[in-house]
């Protein structure tokens, strides 16, 4: 493998976690060992047939300070929690013994001059060790803590909800800019909660978001920017509430550089919410717009999912991009959760009849958030007041997230929709 | 094959290995503003010999590694001064007593890989280059 340290009987195997600084190869970086043993390693000196490493047993907490840049390097070298460190020289050549020896803490300025108090390690830490192009490079880390120690834990659900808000943001505006990506996911470290993405030509979306928390953690109003810039708002509200909700810090750090592209305390997200939520009514985001026109379809989609069975291209005479399409479109009406699974009312649309299916479908759009959007800028009460022609409109001016062409695409479906629904609505 | 078999023999050092590409496959043409931790002000030759020449038994540690050990016959740079500086401040022992030269890079120095690290790069340099007179040290 090739993140082994080293390996001995007294440490067992020690396999490389985060590299924090290179030179020629990594030159300081954690390690830690099959039963979690972690260490900090650093490079001490080198001559012409090996390397000189420390091995610097470490907490935890501290390498989490350490990594966050709360804890210098010389006060991880300087002020070490156990007594006795380790001192290696291992050779370049295998065949040669290494040496091993247990040196005293606090006689380590003895044997090097250490770094000024004050210098930091230079970026996040860096997951991928390999040059192969087959792993992927981790370029941005979100982390996610809790924003006092009194405050209620953070657990995987929280966590997961608001990645999930801020993996929506983010996609939105790689649409906007050609060329960006959506986050991939590649791996975590320790910590808080700290997850390791990758965002390919991310230059123009990291500046955008970079400007609009700025502005965020200045409580300036970001309505105008957000509209400047096409900003998925509905997303945005829902990551700011999600993050508000649950006393948490968010930050985005990048990886080439040390500083965050996005710090947001639960405090600032809090400030925004009321303001954002009357706004985001408004306005629609592109994963509440259907693109689904065929109302059959979808119903033949959500019996077979009622049913269990599986979706074939070939039998339902779709792509399999327009399968997703289909089910995306069942997800806004309430068919089904967001992840696939049906809901009571897609098992009721399942085993209902034709006109029932309608006349439910009438309701369960009406109340979508497109649906009751459209309706609100619409002025008027139901969808059967609705002008069918609007939709375009409709789309264009309240869905900042949808290019044209994409917004006049999935009109289509509003329209159709709105004109079979129509007639079947009913009243309170 | 290796590239050395592409070039004439007399453009890469010799102490270059032949069983394996060096430089790889995947380096470019060497072209940009470096900057490199030299031991003389101003950079002589030796500032900027590979590390095998300055440790000519490190490459057994990456003999079963054959993406790592290209990197030994070339010399290492930063893309900006703030890197190398930084580089200094973390191992003082190592690097205090270095100087950060500045230079300009041309294709005719040799290839080049952004390797290990944000803005760490590695340059196999040609021979008879006299990159040396290329590097001015910042103060």
């Amino acid at each position: 493998m090739n993140n082994v340290f080293y390996e001995s009987p007294e440490y067992g195997l020690l396999t490389i976690d985060s590299v924090y600084e290179f030179y020629e190869e990594p030159r300081l970086f954690s390690v830690s060992n099959e039963v979690g043993n972690i260490f900090v390693v650093y490079w001490a000196s080198t001559d012409e047939g090996s390397d000189t490493w420390f091995l610097i047993p470490i907490s935890r907490d501290k390498l989490y300070q350490f990594e966050m840049k709360q804890v210098c390097i010389r006060d991880v070298l300087q002020y070490q929690e156990k007594k006795h460190f380790v001192k290696l020289v291992v050779p370049f050549d295998e065949s040669e013994k290494t040496q091993f020896e247990f040196i005293l803490a606090n006689t380590i300025q003895n044997l090097i001059m250490l770094p000024l108090q004050g210098v930091y390690i230079s970026s996040s830490p860096h997951t991928t060790l390999l040059e192969s192009p087959a792993l992927v490079e981790a370029t941005h880390e979100i982390h996610i803590q809790k924003n006092s120690k009194n405050a209620q834990k953070l657990y995987l659900e929280t966590v997961s909800r608001i990645v999930e808000s801020f993996s929506e943001l983010y996609s939105s505006l790689a649409e906007l800019f050609e060329g960006g990506t959506g986050l991939e996911a590649v791996g975590g470290r320790r910590g808080s909660f700290i997850l390791s993405f990758n965002a390919k030509h991310s230059e123009l979306i990291d500046s955008t978001l970079s400007e609009l928390f700025c502005l965020i953690g200045e409580r300036e109003n970001v309505i105008p920017f957000i509209e400047k810039n096409n900003i998925n708002a509905p997303a945005l509200c829902e990551l700011l509430s999600r993050i508000a909700n649950s006393y948490s810090n968010f930050d985005l750090k990048q990886n080439s550089d040390s500083n965050s592209l996005i710090k947001i305390s639960s405090n600032d997200a809090k400030y925004y919410i009321k303001t954002l939520n009357n706004y985001v009514s408004t306005i629609v985001s592109s994963s509440q717009v259907p693109q689904a026109n065929d109302l059959k379809k979808l119903f033949e989609i959500v019996e077979k999912l009622s049913n269990g069975t599986d979706l074939i291209e070939s039998e339902l005479s779709l792509t399999r991009r327009q399968i997703k399409y289909y089910l995306h479109a069942a997800s806004t009406l309430g068919f089904t959760q967001s992840y696939g699974s049906i809901t009571s009312l897609g098992q009721e649309i399942a085993n209902a009849s034709y006109a029932t299916r309608i006349t439910i479908t009438a309701r369960a759009f009406q109340y979508s958030h497109c649906g009751w959007a459209w309706i609100k800028w619409s002025n008027v009460s139901n969808i059967t007041e609705l002008d069918a022609s609007t939709a375009t409109d409709f789309l264009i001016k309240n869905c900042s997230s949808l290019s044209e062409n994409t917004a006049k695409r999935r009109a289509t479906t509003l329209k159709k929709w709105c004109k079979t629904l129509s007639d079947a609505y009913t009243g309170v | 094959m290796s590239n050395n078999s592409n070039n004439s023999q007399s453009e890469w050092p010799l102490f270059f290995p032949r069983n394996i590409d060096v430089p790889p496959s995947d380096a470019v043409n060497a072209e940009g503003i470096f900057f490199r931790l030299t031991i003389e002000s101003p950079p002589g030759t030796v500032c900027f010999q590979s590390t095998h020449e300055e440790q000519p038994t490190r490459y057994k540690k990456f003999l079963k590694d054959p993406q790592k050990l290209p990197n030994v016959y070339a010399t290492s740079f930063f893309d900006t001064y703030e890197a190398a500086k930084h580089i200094k401040s973390v191992f003082p022992y190592i690097f205090g007593d270095k100087y950060i030269a500045k230079g300009k890079v041309i294709p005719m120095i040799g290839k080049m890989k952004k390797t290990n690290g944000p803005h760490h790069y590695s340059i196999w340099i040609r021979n008879n280059t006299l990159i040396h007179a290329s590097f001015v040290v910042e103060i």
